[in-house]
C-alpha cells in the first residue's frame, strides 16, 4: 500500500484515527536505561507503556513531517537570519571552488 | 566514477527497490517518491551510473519550505505583515548507495541540487535554502560553504540563495 502520512493534515489524521478499528504491532529494541524512562514517564501519566510510545512516537513523526515543509525563526535565530538576507555578501571561497567543479553534462534534464 | 543526475521517470522504478544508503528511512522515502513527485510535492532526482544507466548510485528530493519570523527588522517589516512567511527551498536529503560511498557522489549530488536550486530565485522569489544534516561531519561540510545552523535546532541550518555559486 502507498503510504499517504504525508499529505495528511492534522484534522485528516485525527478523522483517519479515529474510524480505524484495527491495529498493527511496531516492534523495536531499546537500551535497558530508556525502558526504564520510559516506563516510568508511562506510570507519571498514567498511560500504560504502549499507549505513551506510540503517542510519543506518533507526535515525533507528525512534527518531523511539518518540520520539513515549515519552520519558524525566534529570537537569535531571527536576528542572525535576517542579518545574513541584509548583508548580500555572496558565495563565499569555498563555494565558488565548489561549483567551479559542476559539470553541466552531469545533469540530463530533458531524458 | 562519473554519473548523470536524471528527474524520476518510470524507467528508474527497479532501481528504487534495490537501492541501499545505509540508512532504512532514507531508503523507505523512496517508497513515496513517485506520490510525491505526482502531486508535485517534490522533485526527486536520481543519479545513475553514467557508463552504465540501470545502476542507480544516489539520489536528492526537493521541495518547498515556509519561514516564518516571530521578530522582523526594516527593511522586511515595511514589505510584509507580521507573520507572513516566505519561500524558501528545502533539500529533504542526499542518499549515495553503500556500494559508492567515498568517491566523491555526495559533493557532485550537491553540486546539481544547488544549481538547479539557484534558478528558482530567477523566476519567484525566495530567501534561502534549507537542509538538515544527519550528523556532525555532515553539518561541517554544509557550514563550509556558508550555511548557518539554527541556535533551536543545530541540525538545520540554511544559506541565503544569493550565497549560491
Amino acid at each position: 500500500m502507498v503510504s499517504t502520512a504525508f499529505l495528511m493534515d492534522a484534522e485528516t489524521v485525527v478523522k483517519e484515527l479515529s474510524q480505524e478499528k484495527r491495529s498493527e504491532r511496531m516492534e523495536q529494541r531499546v537500551k535497558p536505561t530508556m525502558k526504564q524512562a520510559i516506563e516510568f514517564a508511562a506510570a507519571m501519566s498514567g498511560t500504560d507503556t504502549s499507549e505513551f510510545v506510540s503517542a510519543a512516537a506518533f507526535q515525533a513523526a507528525m512534527d518531523k513531517i511539518t518540520g520539513m515543509r515549515y519552520t519558524r525563526l525566534s529570537g537569535e535565530d531571527a536576528t542572525r537570519f535576517f542579518a545574513a538576507l541584509e548583508r548580500k555578501r555572496g558565495p563565499n571561497e569555498a563555494m565558488r571552488e565548489l561549483m567551479a567543479g559542476y559539470d553541466e553534462s552531469m545533469d540530463e534534464d530533458g531524458d | 566514477m562519473e554519473i548523470k543526475v536524471q528527474p524520476l521517470a518510470q524507467k528508474h522504478s527497479a532501481m528504487l527497490a534495490t537501492f541501499r544508503c545505509g540508512v532504512r528511512s532514507i531508503d523507505d522515502y523512496l517508497d513515496q517518491a513517485y506520490g510525491l513527485q505526482e502531486f508535485n510535492l517534490a522533485r526527486i532526482f536520481i543519479a545513475v551510473e553514467a557508463a552504465n544507466k540501470n545502476n542507480m548510485v544516489g539520489y536528492y528530493a526537493v521541495h518547498n519550505m515556509h519561514i516564518e519570523a516571530d521578530t522582523m527588522p526594516m527593511p522586511f517589516a515595511s514589505m510584509l505583515r507580521r507573520g507572513a512567511m516566505v519561500g524558501a527551498v528545502y533539500v529533504v536529503m542526499f542518499a549515495v548507495d553503500r556500494r559508492y560511498h567515498n568517491q566523491g557522489i555526495g559533493t557532485n549530488l550537491f553540486r546539481s541540487a544547488l544549481k538547479r536550486i539557484k534558478r528558482i530565485p530567477e523566476e519567484s522569489g525566495v530567501w534561502a535554502v534549507v537542509l538538515d544534516a544527519l550528523n556532525d561531519d555532515a553539518e561541517r561540510f554544509y557550514r563550509r560553504f556558508g550555511f548557518e545552523t539554527l541556535v533551536s535546532n543545530t541540525r538545520r541550518l540554511y544559506l541565503p540563495v544569493n550565497e549560491i555559486a
